[in-house]
């Protein structure tokens, strides 16, 4: 057993370069045959198909490595695990038993010589048996699938939950990068796939293995000569279910491909779904939808096509096997070299083999399938975060609120510098306008401060201690940061606000509401507070969304206030009340302003001018408007020239 | 207990265990018919080539008894004759088997796409009022998993069910034949086995569809969170977020596990059963061979039977669970297809044929369902062919649902909409999507081409279309950005556009169809100013002729307007001209102040 084991394991480990390059060929081989049918104008559906076609490369045929670490997830339950593994053994045993009884029967009652009354009592104890042999199977198959299936929706929901918690943990990039449909399918389908690995390939493949094996040396056992003989049908059997594995493998993946496609169509077209209906374009993008839905159909079909060869492929082999056993058997009987019985057994045994081979190759496709899931589930698995909690982090409950950027640069990419020896500082308490056009480095600063992302060069302070220094859940509380565009979470407000959060202090969140008007929304909700938003948020406007989260902000009680242009897109009077709101949010806290009005500008300490992520200006508004030909002074002549016309 | 004809026990059994409740299964199932009259000769096809292939099938044993008969008998050439007729009725079963599947599951293939295509022609035509309280994951786990459960239904489903019915009927007719008491003591337990089966899979209905709706639920959140992730950051909620995903996840193991534990006795229970079939005839057809009323060939004949009986015994667990897996994905399934489209034309439905874009609200009031109050309230104003009217108020006064009004996005108000005096729901809906151009404020574009999301509403728009179109809404500007031209990719496979140039992507795209009318829903919030008074300009150039309504917060730009609307709380508080309003020193003009056009701050650099 270990010995045959090794061996597959050599084997499927030379298998594995061909398989890729085969697989990556094939897949361009189609890419190539589409783009070719394609006209012009479909170009850019053959480009993305060429994506997601280049998505499903990677599919493989077989990787230990991975299935020694699914293995790691049943560590847990090993205790059943190792009981399956021995409940397997024992049915794939006693699944040889009945054609032996049968085969005793006939010989020794049905054919036997002796009195009629034993042999009646034979066939009475036999009878006997093979109908506790059942029940012991039934009873014990049952505990088998149990045990199994338990484990496999155990194991499926540690490495959904290890999943998500793993994915909410990623630094930002991670989210940039990979699109959240894409991780939603790791999360689902993928992960279901690994279970289906394990429940229907692994142990499936390992009990028909044994069964196999069982009746081979049961049989081997009974009579060599017509053992031999069924055998011979072994190897067609085998190529036979090759050759099917190979084609299925290659339509699967093609249908995996369309399928993705579409999903993302849908997906797609649902969340745009009031522009396809404002333009009145519904039957065009149908129609569009049409060919993907043909397209997927006709992948199915060839599929279709080779099961409807293997099945009925696979009894004629089975059959034959049976014609020899009875060609020669027969020969065999005439001279009693075999028993009657032996032979009857011998067809029965036969007639067994079929279902562990073709169920082989079945079971090998939703393996391979599994393979690709698992690789791009343990791939997000290995992907780890660059900002990390130090092992000692330093850092204070509740800081005064001193900022300090020394000569920070920072690129997104790698290329382009966004923040370029950017440096200023900010004392406790004060207030502070960041002022520049966009791309100017203003959102950069506020995801660098709150650590969303790692600077390279330079350093970012709070109270002194560098942010690389802090916990970052800890540094996180000490900025409050109120986001370009508010998003808000299906549940009611209050848990929008509370974030979930239990225990929050409810008196806090109350004022909060208060003092940023929000009463006047809760007026228009039937539930006022408890009202369930739907996706999104639901149905509330931008500007009463971003209310919410400015009464979140509120709620939450930073020491430092971060605004990200957040009146953006709400109205002058909306903002006039927030504004009033944060005037009084401010008192005590240090607060970072992206400001748009000069009304905010106004009110604050200091106004940093920032330009190509560099510091151009730097002074009080009155500093400001007092060096000649400034980028600030321009800015108030124009206003002052505008309102005048006005 | 024993029937007569133990072939319509078995379909007793097999229709009383398929529901507990026959009447609304039937009801579900009557929805599938047009799509299998559809297939019908592939369906009938693959009948017949089930009854073929399974007389062949069952003849195999048949041969098999001659064989044993003739071998104890020591004629050996008979006994080979025998063997290969065997061989050569299993080959003809095989054709048979293979015809069955090419056309009974090539069919559910093609109802399949079939489905999948009706299913989106109607959500596609849903009203956003359905999609208010109907989130996007459950819709697509309708369209994967649900069409998926439904289409193995019509396949396997079906081709199993007739095949499990015709092995039986064959088998035992033939069974009957050799000895017709060996065959009703051996399939005595055949009752007990339907019973067994029927009870399991009562339940496994509602457990599977318990799994999907938790499973959907899962999905949703994860989704929701995944999309959500900056503010959860921001709060170090990601701990939290996780342990709700627990609690969302361990809901799914439950309603898993108690699904697997009916599985698990199922089919064991049902190997039993038929196994004890065997026995049965081991014990009483060996008595018989002993007492030699049949021969030893008979009584292995007999057990080949069984075992060819218990694989559909075995199939009809499996069968039985696709049933029941697809008639709950048929009710998910026709709970949309029943919803009712909303918006849609009426038979007297008049063509606007004459598009001027005279636009005409009186006494419009509108509450989006499950609110209190009214997001308008009995509001009042024209809008002459031709002119520009700009939409400014508070955040939450109503301006974006004007909008979506106009727009027929919601069909529930009372007073009335009217284009060139044309009650609005009166109009032929292809008619006003043609006329009307709209650019939302999130600007949703495409993962196509931005050649495609322009010409979005005029696909036979030609390379001048756009070209000029880029020029009218100054994308033209930010070409140098796209590596590829106008063919390059939006989205998650091309470049990621700012949201300014989203925004003027999606005006190109709203002027695409040379629109009556345009609607312009706070279209320039990503823009930069300068952009914003370029864009202006050469829109005013663009939209001549045309009825605009243009929703902004900026008032620096709709001075020039022929008509600035205030809005707040759902009503006009002010209408005029720009400098009528500023007279008047009211709400607008406290506006206009307050704005004082600091936005040019960016724009002086």
């Amino acid at each position: 057993m270990s010995g045959s084991k090794r061996s597959s394991t050599r084997q499927g480990a030379a298998e594995q370069p061909a398989n890729r390059s085969a697989a990556a060929q094939s897949a361009k081989r189609g890419a190539a045959e589409q783009s070719a049918k394609r006209v012009p104008t479909e170009k850019a559906a053959s480009r993305i198909a060429e994506a997601t076609e280049r998505e499903f490369e990677a599919t493989r045929d077989m990787d230990w490595g991975q299935l020694r670490r699914l293995l790691t997830y049943m560590r847990p339950y090993r205790g059943r695990v190792s009981l399956t593994a021995v409940l397997i053994v024992a049915v794939s045993a006693l699944s040889i038993v009945g054609p032996y009884l049968v085969k005793v029967a006939i010989d020794r009652s049905l054919q036997g010589e002796g009195p009629v009354d034993q042999r009646l009592h034979i066939l009475a104890v036999v009878g006997a048996l093979y109908i506790g042999v059942l029940l012991v199977t039934g009873l014990l198959s049952f505990l088998q699938s149990l045990l199994l299936q338990t484990v496999g929706q155990k194991v499926m929901n540690d490495l959904r939950r290890q999943l998500f918690r793993h994915v909410m943990r990623q630094d930002m990039s991670l989210f940039d990068r990979e699109p959240v449909g894409r991780l939603m399918t790791r999360l689902t389908s993928d992960v279901e796939a690994l279970n289906e690995l394990f429940t229907s390939g692994v142990v499936t493949i390992a009990m028909d293995a044994l069964t196999l094996l069982a009746i081979m040396t049961i049989m081997l056992v009974m009579d060599l000569k017509l053992a031999l003989i069924s055998f011979a049908v072994i190897p067609a059997l085998f190529a036979l279910s090759m050759i099917f594995r190979t084609r299925v493998r290659r339509a699967f993946r093609r249908i995996r491909v369309r399928v993705s496609r579409i999903n993302g169509f849908l997906q797609e077209h649902l969340s745009g779904l009031s522009i396809v209906q404002a333009f009145g374009q519904e039957s065009r993008r149908l129609h569009r939808f049409d060919s993907l839905n043909q397209d997927h159909t006709e992948a199915h079909l060839d599929t279709v096509a080779a099961f409807a060869v293997f099945f009925p492929a696979v009894e004629v082999f089975s059959t034959a096997a049976v014609v020899l056993l009875l060609w020669t058997g027969s020969g065999m009987v005439a001279a009693t070299t075999v028993s009657l019985g032996t032979l009857v057994a011998f067809v029965q045994y036969a007639q067994r083999f079929y279902r562990p081979i073709s169920d082989l190759s079945e079971k090998f496709n939703i393996m391979q399938g599994a393979m690709a899931a698992g690789e791009r589930v343990f791939v997000l698995l290995d992907t780890h975060p660059e900002i990390l909690t130090p092992a000692e982090p330093r850092g204070v409950p509740r800081v005064k609120g001193e900022v300090r950027f020394d000569r920070v640069s920072f690129s997104y990419d790698g290329q382009e510098r966004v923040l370029d020896e950017l440096s200023f500082h900010v004392k406790p308490g004060e207030r502070v306008a960041l002022v520049g056009a966009t791309g100017a480095g203003k959102t950069t600063i506020i995801s660098l401060l709150t650590r969303f992302y790692e600077i390279k060069d330079g350093s970012i302070s709070i109270d002194g201690i560098d942010v690389r220094e802090w916990d970052p859940r800890q540094l996180r509380r000490q900025v409050g940061v109120v986001l370009q565009d508010p998003r808000l979470f299906s549940g009611s407000l209050d848990s929008n606000l509370r974030l979930w959060h239990e225990d929050f202090d409810q008196k806090s969140l109350d004022e909060a509401v208060r003092r940023i008007g929000l009463e006047r929304v809760l007026r228009k909700l039937p539930d006022g507070l408890q009202h369930e938003l739907g996706e999104g948020g639901g149905r509330l406007s931008t500007g009463e969304r971003q209310l919410v989260s400015f009464a979140r902000a509120l709620a939450h009680d930073p020491p430092i206030l971060v605004l990200d242009e957040a009146t953006a897109s709400v109205d002058a009077a909306t903002e006039a009340r927030i504004q009033a709101a944060i005037e009084v949010l401010m008192e005590g806290r240090t607060s970072l302003v992206i400001a748009h009005r000069l009304s905010t500008v106004r009110s604050v300490d200091r106004i940093l001018v920032l330009h190509h992520g560099r510091l151009v200006e730097e002074g009080s508004h009155d500093e400001l408007l007092a060096t000649p030909n400034g980028i600030y002074r321009r800015l108030v002549e124009i206003q002052l020239k505008q309102s005048r016309q006005a | 207990m024993a029937s007569p004809v133990p072939g319509t026990a078995v379909l007793r059994l097999v229709s009383n265990a398929l529901n507990g409740n026959p009447e609304s299964s039937k009801m579900r199932i009557r929805r599938l018919f047009p799509y299998l009259l559809r297939h019908r000769s592939a369906m009938i096809a693959g009948i017949l080539a089930i009854v073929v292939g399974e007389i062949f099938s069952m003849l195999g044993p048949w041969f098999l008894r001659q064989a044993i008969d003739r071998l104890e008998a020591n004629q050996i050439a008979a006994a080979r004759h025998a063997a290969l007729l065997m061989l050569a009725v299993t080959v003809l079963a095989g054709i048979g088997s293979f015809l069955m599947r090419r056309t009974m599951i090539g069919a559910s293939r093609l109802i399949e796409r079939q489905l999948r295509h009706d299913f989106t022609a109607h959500v596609f035509q849903l009203s956003p009022r359905w999609y208010d309280t109907h989130k996007v994951g459950e819709v697509m786990a309708l369209a994967t998993n649900d069409i998926n459960a439904i289409r193995m239904l019509l396949g396997p489903g079906i081709m199993y069910f007739i095949q499990t019915i015709i092995t039986a009927v064959v088998a035992i007719a033939l069974m009957l034949k050799l000895s017709p008491h060996l065959t009703l003591i051996s399939l005595a337990p055949l009752p007990i086995l339907g019973l067994a089966v029927q009870r399991g899979s009562r339940s496994i209905h509602s457990r599977f569809a318990q799994v999907q709706e938790s499973f959907a639920n899962l999905s949703a959140y994860a989704q929701e969170m995944l999309s959500g992730i900056r503010p959860i950051r921001a709060y170090s909620r990601e701990e939290l977020a996780a342990a709700r995903f627990d609690e969302r996840s361990v809901d799914l193991l439950d309603r898993n596990l108690s699904f697997v534990r009916i599985q698990s006795v199922l089919r064991p229970m049902m190997i039993f059963i038929a196994g004890s079939a065997t026995a049965i005839t081991l014990y009483f057809g060996g008595r018989m061979v002993i007492a030699q009323s049949i021969s030893v060939g008979t009584l292995v004949a007999f057990m080949a039977y069984l075992a060819q009986l218990t694989w559909p015994a075995m199939a009809l667990g499996f069968t039985i669970n696709i049933w029941q897996r697809g008639l709950a994905s048929l009710d998910r399934l026709g709970e949309v297809l029943d919803a009712p489209i909303e918006i849609q034309d009426t038979q007297e439905a008049v063509p606007w044929k004459d598009r001027r874009g005279d636009i005409a609200f009186r006494n419009l009031s509108f509450a989006y369902p499950n609110t209190k109050s009214d997001a308008i309230r009995d509001l009042s104003f024209e809008m002459p062919a031709g002119s520009w009217t700009a939409l400014v108020g508070e955040t939450g006064s109503g301006k974006t649902t004007l909008v979506r009004l106009l727009n027929r996005q919601y069909d529930s108000y009372r007073g009335s909409i009217t284009i060139d005096g044309i009650d609005l729901r009166s109009m032929r809906l292809d008619d006003l999507r043609a006329g009307v151009g709209y650019a939302p404020q999130d600007g949703f574009l495409f993962s196509d081409t931005l050649r495609e999301n322009i010409l979005f509403a005029h696909p036979e728009g030609t390379d001048e279309d756009v070209e000029r179109l880029a020029r009218v809404s100054r994308l033209e500007k930010d070409r140098a950005a796209f590596p590829e031209g106008w063919q390059t990719l939006v989205g998650e496979r091309g470049v990621t556009l700012s949201g300014g140039q989203k925004q003027r992507v999606s005006i190109a795209r709203a002027l695409a169809p040379d629109p009556t009318i345009l609607l312009l829903d706070d279209v320039f919030s990503s823009v930069d100013n300068e952009t914003e008074a370029e864009l202006l300009a050469q829109l005013r150039a663009a939209w001549q002729g045309r009825t605009v309504l243009l929703v902004t917060h900026r008032l620096l730009g709709v001075k020039e307007a022929d008509q600035i609307v205030v809005l707040d709380e759902g009503k006009v508080v002010e209408i005029g001209r720009h400098e009528e309003l500023l007279q008047r020193e009211g709400e607008y003009a406290a506006l206009f102040h307050q704005q004082a056009t600091a936005a040019e701050l960016d724009a002086i650099q």
